[in-house]
């Protein structure tokens, strides 16, 4: 009887994505749960079905994994950034390098770019995946939809820390061959792939459905048009960009280029990630 | 369901089974829980850092003993007294 129980129940957790050692601790539990359950009541109907206990199980691994493992990438995409900074800051010691003077001229400028651009998509994607799982902790399951959101948000700012690493080490290979340099960038690397192992294992587990997830302005707390929303974060951007610019560049033009850049970059990503990120639904 | 687990486990460490038993005699079988979707809950609470777990070894059946640990005793005390003001309430409403 017992032994049949927990036949169904590994089977029922297999299904739903919980294997190994947590599936492990879960049926040595509740083996003695139902060998004290069948010496006092003689029947162990009330541990309750199988599928529904598997089902429970699973939900709860799903939003307990899904959340710590968010967690994880907000510091391992922290910990890249301290390695962004140390880089720029190594390179900012010396004289800029010209552009289109790399070894491989579209590498050099592609990694350049990636440089600009990956880090601000990493540090937003990540803010949005800890601000929902910050949001929504408090809940005993969540759904799989909210739960996926979440997972992608993250997957999607650990994705572009690992290009900001991958362009540190070309815009090295390119311009400066230096072991710091490089370093930086292989420790980044390696950060990146664990939260990345980290954040595929919490997918594992199958939550309950729960029907469509909330979009960015269920977390902001305010609700406007996704586009609206969408051109005046990349308006404000672009100034901040302008500003930057000019005190880096020291004359307008360059603050203009930087705008450009900046205020595109945003509004490119919202069309290519809008979706995706649960940005607009 | 969590200021039931946590309050159960306050009195004295217990595994999955002894919770169940324990709420059910102190509710005089009032309260008498789907014993096997109470594993989740405590899953949850342990990975909250509320509760600590540990295996042992007792009349040489293994079983995992779960404890409260110091946030999860803040946490009980806060979840009595917000009951205590709802229980207080309804019945201040409904007498």
């Amino acid at each position: 009887m017992i032994d049949g129980y927990l036949h169904r129940l590994e089977r029922e957790l297999a299904e739903r994505g919980v294997r190994g050692a947590s599936a492990r601790r879960v049926l040595a539990e509740a083996r003695d749960h139902l060998v004290e359950l069948a010496e006092k009541d003689g029947t162990i109907e009330a541990f309750g079905p199988s599928r529904q206990v598997a089902a429970e199980i699973a939900a709860q691994l799903a939003t307990t994994r899904t959340i710590r493992s968010t967690y994880g990438a907000f510091g391992v995409l922290a910990f890249v950034g301290f390695a962004y900074l140390a880089f720029m800051a190594v390179v900012g010691r010396e004289e800029s390098p010209d552009l289109f003077g790399a070894r491989h001229e579209l590498i050099g400028v592609a990694a350049a770019l990636g440089l600009a651009l990956f880090p601000q998509v990493a540090f937003v994607a990540g803010c949005l995946a800890l601000w929902r799982a910050l949001r929504l902790r408090g809940a005993a399951t969540l759904s799989s939809e909210e739960l996926d959101i979440i997972r992608r948000r993250a997957s999607v700012a650990l994705a572009a820390a690992g290009l900001a690493a991958v362009s540190m080490a070309a815009w090295s290979l390119e311009f400066r061959v230096d072991a710091t340099l490089l370093t930086l960038a292989a420790v980044s690397f390696l950060a990146v792939g664990g939260g990345t192992a980290a954040v595929a294992r919490a997918g594992r587990p199958r939550a309950f459905g729960g029907g469509a997830a909330g979009d960015l302005f269920d977390d902001l707390g305010f609700r406007m048009d996704p586009w609206h929303f969408a051109f005046l974060f990349a308006a404000a951007v672009a100034f901040l960009g302008f500003a930057g610019g000019w005190v880096a560049e020291g004359d307008p033009g360059g603050g203009l280029v930087w705008a450009t850049f900046e205020g595109a970059g945003v509004l490119a990503c919202f069309a290519a990630l809008g979706r995706r990120l649960a940005l607009r639904r | 369901m969590d200021l039931l687990l946590l309050a159960a486990i306050a009195r004295e460490p217990l595994h999955g089974y002894g919770v169940v038993e324990a709420i059910r005699d102190a509710s005089a079988g009032e309260l008498d829980l789907a014993e096997g979707t109470v594993y989740p809950a405590l899953y949850r609470l342990e990975g909250a850092g509320l509760l600590s777990s540990k295996w042992t070894t007792v009349g040489g059946r293994r079983r995992r003993v779960y404890r409260l640990t110091r946030l999860g005793r803040r946490r009980l005390e806060r979840e009595r007294k917000d009951w205590n003001a709802f229980a207080g309430a309804v019945k201040a409403v409904t007498a």
